[in-house]
């Protein structure tokens, strides 16, 4: 055997050790990056850590992270999700399926303000699973809607996933948020329809809302939905017309939201304080993240490991279709294991090369990676949003009812990505027109 | 021992919310600055990155204290007593070798740009040893936090319980 594929053997083994351990993902890799300074390249290296971890933490296309994370925060205390969900609800609640199908739009847009999927499950599921449990609908279909809905938070921009990705592949943040767009619809049309069929072929199961009012009624009463709108439009204006970055955009939208939060009466100094607290948590590990995979890549690339491995995978001689086609399957199964920033945070490093070798367009597979991740968060044994919406579910809602109530969504979620793969055009002609 | 890291995790979280708004106020000072006044002012974008990395800095503690940093937890949550035990002192003693050297190598770093008067370039030029030094003391803060969970998984080889 060669002798240069040691190191690749003895990392990726110590690295699966760690893992499976549960040591988190940010120690590992650097813990596993300072033993390779130590046997093969020189413990000298190891002062790069610091470095790396000021340039990520300092980095100027990170900065719309923490106030992504911040805005998203201040919607969910100010309560503007259950006023979303209410408005949409009002519209749709006559319909069989329509409580269900209002879940998925309500999440959908709160997904356009919000870049996680955690922040759109707590701000607009939650609500939405107690609603539609009342109504009597079936737990499974229930539970599923949400822990699904919840996942359109992760492709419609802003979307920290995209920003995660965008930082390790060092790809336009601005470009990959255009991308999603369209993907994001699709996939929201996707579940809505999903839940109507299913209304329709399993009546019992989706009962309509008693809730009778005339058309004048469900005018004023939609007249809550305005915070949201004003905060979308602050952000959408600034943001696709091209007057602003993603962080200045994202400034713009804590301020929207602050203010609107403020003026509603629902925001006050103890809710903000608390808003802070939790973006701060995200911020810390998603930067402690990133900046472990870049400092695990700094020491990987410097014992040619990384060069083994894209050489690796170039030389299977595969096409760049087949090539995306192997990495989307990787991702599949890993995504089942592994929360989806770990799973890009572990991948991406070594999988750039081989994709800028065989030219593959890195924003088009920045987009379907998104839409693994977010296919992970909701596949078993491990997917996250699973575990999030049973935290907040009622005792009765089991795993399986969730489990089961997701997979008939799963399959808009591999037809979509079907799609996007043999019509690319879908993800890029957005971003072409910027 | 407890007492002592929730004391400091509320510290963080009010040095964390002063951040937040220096991060928000900046940016927001920077886009009114270039679109309303023609007048950019890259200082504040400076500041803002520099609170960025404080912020991550001072909540990481906080954030592994929480168990807030991503894993995998296939095996993690599946056992119980002393393999449990066993389990998060491997975990935790993994943690303690990257902690120690950022903030070893950082407090380092700190003190050299302290010695010479380092600054950072750019217009606000702030003092390096202000930005070393903060990212030493939240490698710190993880070293005490892994410090004291190794500290309590050997309590519970014993059987006491402290604080988990």
């Amino acid at each position: 055997m060669d002798a240069s594929i040691y190191p690749s053997l003895i990392l990726s083994g110590f690295l699966l050790v760690l893992l499976l351990l549960g040591v988190p993902i940010a120690f590992a890799l650097c813990f596993l990056g300072i033993a390779a300074c130590f046997l093969w390249i020189s413990s000298g290296a190891i002062i790069q850590i610091v470095q790396t971890f000021y340039d990520t933490c300092t980095s100027d296309i990170l900065l719309c992270l923490p106030l992504f994370l911040f805005m998203a925060e201040v919607v969910v205390v100010a309560g503007i999700g259950k006023d979303l969900f209410n408005s949409v609800k009002i519209w749709t609640g006559r319909v069989r399926g329509g409580v269900a199908a209002a879940t998925v739009i309500g999440c959908g847009m709160f997904a356009a303000v919000s870049g996680s999927s955690t922040a759109t499950i707590a701000a607009v599921g939650v609500i939405a699973l107690m609603e539609m449990l009342r109504l009597g609908y079936k737990k499974s279909f229930a539970s599923g809607t949400v822990g699904v809905s919840g996942t359109l938070g992760v492709m419609i921009p802003p979307s920290i996933i995209m920003i995660l990705y965008g930082a390790l592949a060092d790809e336009s943040i601005g470009k990959l948020f255009v991308a999603g767009v369209v993907p994001g619809i699709l996939m929201t049309l996707g579940f809505v329809i999903v839940t109507l069929i299913q209304g329709y072929l399993r009546p019992a199961s989706a009962p309509i809302s008693t809730e009778s009012l005339t058309f004048a009624q469900k005018v004023r009463l939609s007249r809550s939905v305005v915070p949201f709108v004003l905060i979308f439009l602050v952000m959408f204006f600034a943001f696709y017309t091209g007057i602003a970055t993603p962080t200045e955009v994202a400034a713009m939208g804590v301020l929207a939201s602050v203010i609107i939060g403020l003026a509603m009466g629902r925001l006050n100094l103890a809710k903000l304080f608390e808003a802070t607290k939790r973006a701060g948590l995200t911020t810390a590990f998603v930067l402690f993240i990133i900046a472990g995979a870049k400092f695990f890549t700094f020491t990987v690339s410097a014992t040619g490991v990384s060069d083994l491995i894209t050489h690796g995978i170039t030389g299977l001689g595969l096409g760049p279709t087949a090539l995306v086609l192997v990495m989307m399957a990787l991702y599949l199964v890993m995504g089942c294991f592994i929360d989806p920033a770990g799973m890009l945070t572990l991948t991406i490093p070594f999988f750039l090369p081989a994709l800028v070798a065989a030219k593959v367009d890195l924003i088009w597979f920045g987009v379907l990676a998104t839409l693994l991740s977010e296919i992970g968060y909701c596949t078993p044994p491990f997917g996250f949003n699973l575990f999030v919406l049973k935290g907040v579910a009622p005792s009765d809602v089991s795993m399986s009812h969730i489990v089961k109530g997701v997979m008939p969504f799963l399959i808009v979620d591999l037809v979509l990505l079907i799609l996007l793969i043999l019509f690319p055009g879908l993800v890029l002609w957005l971003p072409s027109k910027m | 021992m407890h007492n002592i890291i929730q004391g400091i995790n509320r510290v963080a979280d009010y040095l964390n919310a002063a951040l937040f708004a220096v991060i928000t106020i900046s940016v927001l000072a920077a886009v009114f600055g270039r679109y309303l006044f023609r007048y950019p002012l890259p200082a504040a974008m400076e500041l803002a990155y520099f609170a960025m990395l404080w912020c991550a800095f001072i909540k990481t503690g906080q954030a592994l204290y929480e168990d807030r940093h991503i894993g995998m937890e296939l095996l993690k949550n599946r056992f119980r007593g002393a393999a449990d035990a066993t389990i998060g002192i491997v975990i935790n003693a993994v943690i303690l070798v990257p902690s120690t050297y950022l903030g070893i190598f950082a407090g380092k770093m700190a003190w050299e740009a302290w010695d010479f008067g380092w600054k950072t370039s750019g217009e606000l030029a702030m003092p390096k040893c202000a930005l070393y030094g903060l990212m030493a003391l939240g490698s710190y803060y993880l070293i005490l936090v892994t410090g004291y969970k190794i500290w309590s998984y050997l309590a519970a080889f014993r059987g006491k319980n402290h604080g988990r």
